[in-house]
């Protein structure tokens, strides 16, 4: 549980950074809380900029047209489970 | 005079291609005949779908009942609520759920297994292409407009149809072309339109069913297209997978369009995937007026029977483009150098016009909108230079992502975005949005754009803005602020129900301040005076006047502060300029 926590806080940094969040600390953004539209008000662009610094990171290929696209993008917790379920090791 | 819908050759021919399989030509129409008969009656239709295969089926079925499609700039709810209103009558059809009363959801239309084929069995059937009179109002597309609402654009069938073959011709496609289209763009933008729909219906030709996004979208729709692709997308969704090196295995082309492409982009796309990269070079007005190949040639090559004419208006050369798909010359809003062989130099865009992935605003209106949000007292966007941003970072940043500044004594930055989230497209809510306490104003109240350039850079450096008050707040304020009362005679005319300060009268006010602030100097003649934002009566305001250099004029700032309360902010009222008398220093009055 610990590493899924570290891991969360890890990808909510990689977020605030390469999306330029200003005004947002990592450990602001809720877990569950929607990442695109409400929520933190992520759009396309955002999730194009994300998704090459996560497969940069992780080496983990985000799908935007993915049929479970809805749930791995929906929230931090589930974007990084994905991506620890995922990530090279 | 009527003209077919499309140019599929026989019922096997595929129109999309996806997940499951494919769908012929002769099962899309069949469904489209179907649709169009359990479309309510209305004059108009907002075709919403972000899927191509949706917003197919729902524009060909609109097209066979003569209703004409409307394609809103955006997905926002501010983007097509107002057409409904705009519209009487005007329905939603989307391939997603949508909160609105009047909405025809084409989702059970597109349940791939009802319609999709294996490939083996495949037999060549009839099919029934529509056919739709030249003349008939297909659509309508909308822009952002400088005043802030969506501009109008009508097409006509025949416009359409024409523009698609005369794009088919200048891209050399041949009339038994063997490939498919994958498109990243929104089908409900002019290129878009041109490039995923309606190009591959006049070639006959299939396109994948969904927008793949990110790189590992597009390698997925390539495979399943299983032939050939041509890929119309924007240099913003070229990065990405070009960084990521995904291979884009079947890749037979690439169109681009939406926001002009660096030929670097273009010529490291060529060597990775080794496939011709073409621009094109169009607007919503006027549809493709021109193509190139940017790796290898600056010029740009007209679409057939596109004319461009050069007409002088004052100083200013201005372009007028006519075609056999331009319904009247259009007055372009670019400058370009017209070669002798008809080939021409794109030299660039009117400064207002902003384009970013495909959507396109105004940067005044933008300006407008910020500045506008209650609370907000001043405020402007900034286009970092997209040049600078990628030498710098390497890439890092591919996204123009436009940049704000706004002055507000009570507003955060998420407040402020959260107001600007419901008034404009999300491509254009900035970040990052910095809060100042004031704006590098001249003068003259401008907002320079190398002044603007040296705020950004000390936000990116420090992570911070240096907070100072106003501008060049000099020499000595008056110790007690100054008020126009609600009882002074200009006001009761100016305006009933809108109660604002005469220029006039906060001229005076100034005249009267400096004799007070700087005695020794008499004013010998008004240069300048500009007025910059509404003065109430009852509004407490200051005047600061300063003498600059030796060049014995004085400049003039007001600050205003909400009625007993502290001095919240330092708007700018009004800025003037005088010859002083001589004899006088800037020491003079201090």
């Amino acid at each position: 549980m610990d590493r899924g926590l570290n891991s969360e806080q890890e990808l909510a940094q990689l977020i605030v950074e390469s999306l330029n969040l200003d005004g947002v600390s990592p450990g602001e953004i809720d877990p569950e809380a929607r990442l695109f539209g409400e929520g933190l008000g992520l759009d396309s662009l955002d999730m194009l900029e994300l998704s090459m610094s996560v497969e940069q990171k992780y080496s983990v290929k985000l799908r935007s047209d993915d049929p479970d696209n809805a749930k791995i993008f929906g929230s931090l917790r589930s974007l990084s489970q994905h991506i620890q379920t995922h990530r090279a090791t | 005079m009527m003209l077919p819908l499309a140019g599929y050759r026989t019922g096997s021919d595929a129109v999309l291609l996806g997940l499951d399989g494919l769908i012929s030509a002769s099962v899309f129409f069949r469904r489209v005949h179907e649709l169009a008969s359990m479309l309510p009656d209305a004059p108009f239709v907002i075709n919403l779908s972000e899927s191509r295969a949706g917003f197919m089926m729902g524009f060909a079925a609109a097209l066979v009942r003569r209703q004409t499609s409307l394609f809103p700039a955006g997905q926002g709810r501010g983007d097509w609520e107002q057409l409904t209103q705009r519209y009487p009558g005007a329905y939603i059809v989307s391939d997603r759920a949508v909160d609105a009363s009047h909405t025809f959801d084409l989702r059970p239309w597109l349940a791939m297994d009802s319609m999709a084929v294996p490939l083996a069995s495949l037999e060549p059937e009839g099919m029934q292409i529509p056919v739709v009179p030249a003349d008939f109002r297909a659509a309508i597309l909308f822009t952002s407009g400088s005043t802030g609402h969506p501009t109008a654009h009508a097409k006509s069938w025949g416009q359409l149809a024409v523009g698609a073959a005369n794009l088919s011709t200048a891209l050399g496609w041949s009339p038994s072309m063997a490939c498919a289209i994958v498109g990243s763009v929104p089908p409900q933008h002019m290129f878009g339109l041109e490039s995923t729909v309606l190009l591959p219906w006049h070639a006959g030709i299939p396109v994948h069913a969904h927008k793949p996004l990110l790189p590992a979208d597009l390698e997925a729709a390539l495979t399943q297209c299983a032939c050939p692709c041509w890929w119309m997308t924007t240099p913003v969704h070229m990065r990405p997978p070009l960084q990521a090196a995904t291979s884009l295995d079947g890749l037979a082309g690439i169109v681009a369009s939406t926001m002009s492409l660096p030929p670097a982009l273009a010529i490291a796309a060529e060597t990775k995937w080794q496939v011709p990269v073409l621009e094109i070079y169009g607007s919503t007005e006027t549809g493709a007026l021109a193509t190139r190949r940017t790796s290898t040639d600056e010029w740009w090559t007209p679409l057939p029977g596109v004319e461009l004419t050069t007409r002088a208006e004052g100083e200013r050369q201005q372009i007028l483009a006519a075609g056999s798909h331009i319904d009247v010359a259009v007055l372009l809003s670019d400058e370009l150098r017209l070669g002798p062989d008809g080939r021409f130099l794109w030299l660039g865009r009117s400064a207002d016009m902003l384009k970013i992935a495909g959507k396109r605003a105004s940067l005044s209106a933008l300006n407008r909108w910020i500045s506008e949000i209650p609370g907000v007292d001043d405020g402007v966007y900034f286009v970092p230079d997209a040049a600078g941003d990628a030498a710098s970072h390497d890439d890092a940043h591919p996204t123009r992502r436009l940049v704000a500044f706004y002055v507000s004594a009570t507003l955060s930055p998420e407040e402020v975005r959260a107001a600007l989230r419901g008034r404009v497209d999300p491509v254009f809510v900035p970040r990052p949005l910095v809060r100042v306490s004031q704006l590098p104003r001249n003068e003259n109240g401008k907002l320079a754009q190398a002044a603007l350039a040296a705020l950004f850079s000390q936000f990116q450096q420090t992570g911070q803005t240096v907070s100072n008050s106003c501008p060049s707040r000099p020499a000595v304020p008056l110790r007690q602020p100054l008020r126009v009362s609600m009882n002074h005679p200009a006001i009761a005319g100016h305006f009933p129900g809108n109660p604002i300060v005469p220029g006039v009268v906060i001229l005076s006010h100034v005249t009267g301040a400096i004799a007070q602030q700087l005695p020794g100097i008499a004013l010998v003649k008004l240069l300048s005076m500009r007025f910059h934002a509404p003065l109430r009566p009852g509004q407490a305001f200051n005047v600061f006047a300063e003498m600059r250099g030796n060049d014995l004029s004085a400049h003039v700032h007001v600050e205003v502060r909400e009625e007993g309360g502290p001095l919240s902010s330092c708007r700018l009222i009004a800025t003037g300029q005088w010859a002083a008398g001589a004899g006088f220093s800037a020491d003079a009055g201090r």
